[in-house]
């Protein structure tokens, strides 16, 4: 059945039809606001999706729980140890980094959370026993964020190849080639190869 | 995604009743639902995922609308509809009070098919899948739409007249 004619179409010029065919836009620099929210929210909801599956989700359970504590009361006497048998430097970490309130109001309840976290929560001093080679660093936060940012901006790019692939061959070719630029060891490092060579073929 | 469609995702958002002081928050949000599920959003389909979701949060932007109207119009006076002078400003930003008034009138299932099918051009078809709803229903809505707007525009002008 065929849709009935659209009322822009079935006015005379006038009034009604510069009404109806209004496009009113957005403020300028309203996108790019939105766009850094989005990613900057995407990316600290990674954040807290990977520190509740890491850690949080696991010691959630009761013995989970049970064997935190044990751990705690082992690390805190090793630390005592340690502070009594040898040479002990203790550097205060420097202060938490207040962050902005994330501007989310859906979605970034998690975000907004965390972000309150992690400002007022005071960071534990740092212990540095001199003549040994420090562990290696766990990622930060901030690398974290970094890298759900990046996970997340490799998604969108390759979503666009994809609907690129089915139109303009050409265009999802050059885009490729910048995506495999960009995200040479990305998740998506595989697809994109094989769908290069896919389109190369045709 | 959001460069290509973001001015369509707020002026959709705006018709559908979202104030412009909300607009922002409204968008960001829907975007954020794309973003959560951008692997689920099949490749062509962006556009309509897109005005979905805009469905759905500015159906809840209505609903908790409890913003004050002091902050509403200060805000207001910041959007930009494409005019250049102060005549022309004034001349736009009211005939967008004149439009969303009228949309105001509609119900909300009819306003959601106005909006998106004469101010969006979507077809019938495509607001159904959208809305979920069946065909014949979103025609019946549309009709009672168009009848409510054309008689709110009429009910200005005769008190504009008169």
């Amino acid at each position: 059945m065929a849709d009935p004619k659209r009322l822009v179409e079935r006015v005379g010029p006038g009034f009604e039809r510069e009404l109806l065919g209004m496009r009113e836009v957005p403020g300028a620099g309203t996108r790019e606001r939105v766009e850094a929210r989005v990613l900057e929210a995407a990316a600290l909801g990674a954040l807290v999706g990977a520190s509740s599956a890491g850690a949080t989700g696991k010691l959630s359970s009761g013995l989970g729980l049970v064997l935190a504590k044990w751990l705690g009361v082992g690390l805190v006497l090793g630390t005592v140890t340690a502070y009594v048998g040898s040479e002990v430097a203790t550097t205060p970490r420097p202060a938490p980094r207040a962050e902005a309130p994330a501007r989310v109001e859906t979605g970034g309840a998690r975000a907004s959370a965390l972000a309150t976290a992690t400002a007022s929560e005071p960071a534990p001093p740092e212990i540095v026993v001199e003549g040994r080679v420090p562990p290696p660093a766990s990622p930060s936060q901030g690398d974290v964020r970094i890298g759900a940012t990046k996970t997340l901006m490799e998604a969108e790019s390759m979503r666009r190849i994809r609907a690129e692939a089915r139109n303009d061959r050409a265009q999802a070719l050059r885009l490729l080639d910048e995506h495999l630029l960009r995200f040479p060891d990305g998740e998506s490092a595989a697809e994109a190869r094989r769908l290069r060579a896919e389109l190369g073929k045709k | 995604m959001m460069r290509e469609s973001f001015d369509l995702v707020w002026r959709v958002l705006r018709r559908l009743g979202v104030p412009a002081v909300a607009a922002e928050d409204a968008a960001q949000e829907v975007f954020l639902v794309a973003a959560r599920r951008i692997d689920e959003i099949a490749p062509g389909s962006e556009q309509s995922y897109l005005y979905g979701t805009a469905l759905r949060v500015a159906q809840a932007f209505r609903r908790r609308d409890a913003r004050d109207a002091a902050r509403r119009a200060e805000y207001d006076d910041e959007r930009s509809p494409g005019a250049r002078t102060p005549e022309e400003l004034l001349d736009t930003r009211e005939r967008l009070e004149i439009l969303d008034a009228a949309l105001a009138r509609l119900e909300d299932d009819e306003r959601s098919v106005f909006v998106l099918f004469e101010l969006e051009g979507l077809t019938l078809t495509e607001i159904a899948e959208l809305t979920g709803s069946p065909r014949g229903t979103v025609a019946s809505r549309l009709r009672r739409a168009r009848s409510r707007f054309v008689r709110a525009l009429r009910a200005r002008k005769r008190g504009k007249d008169g």
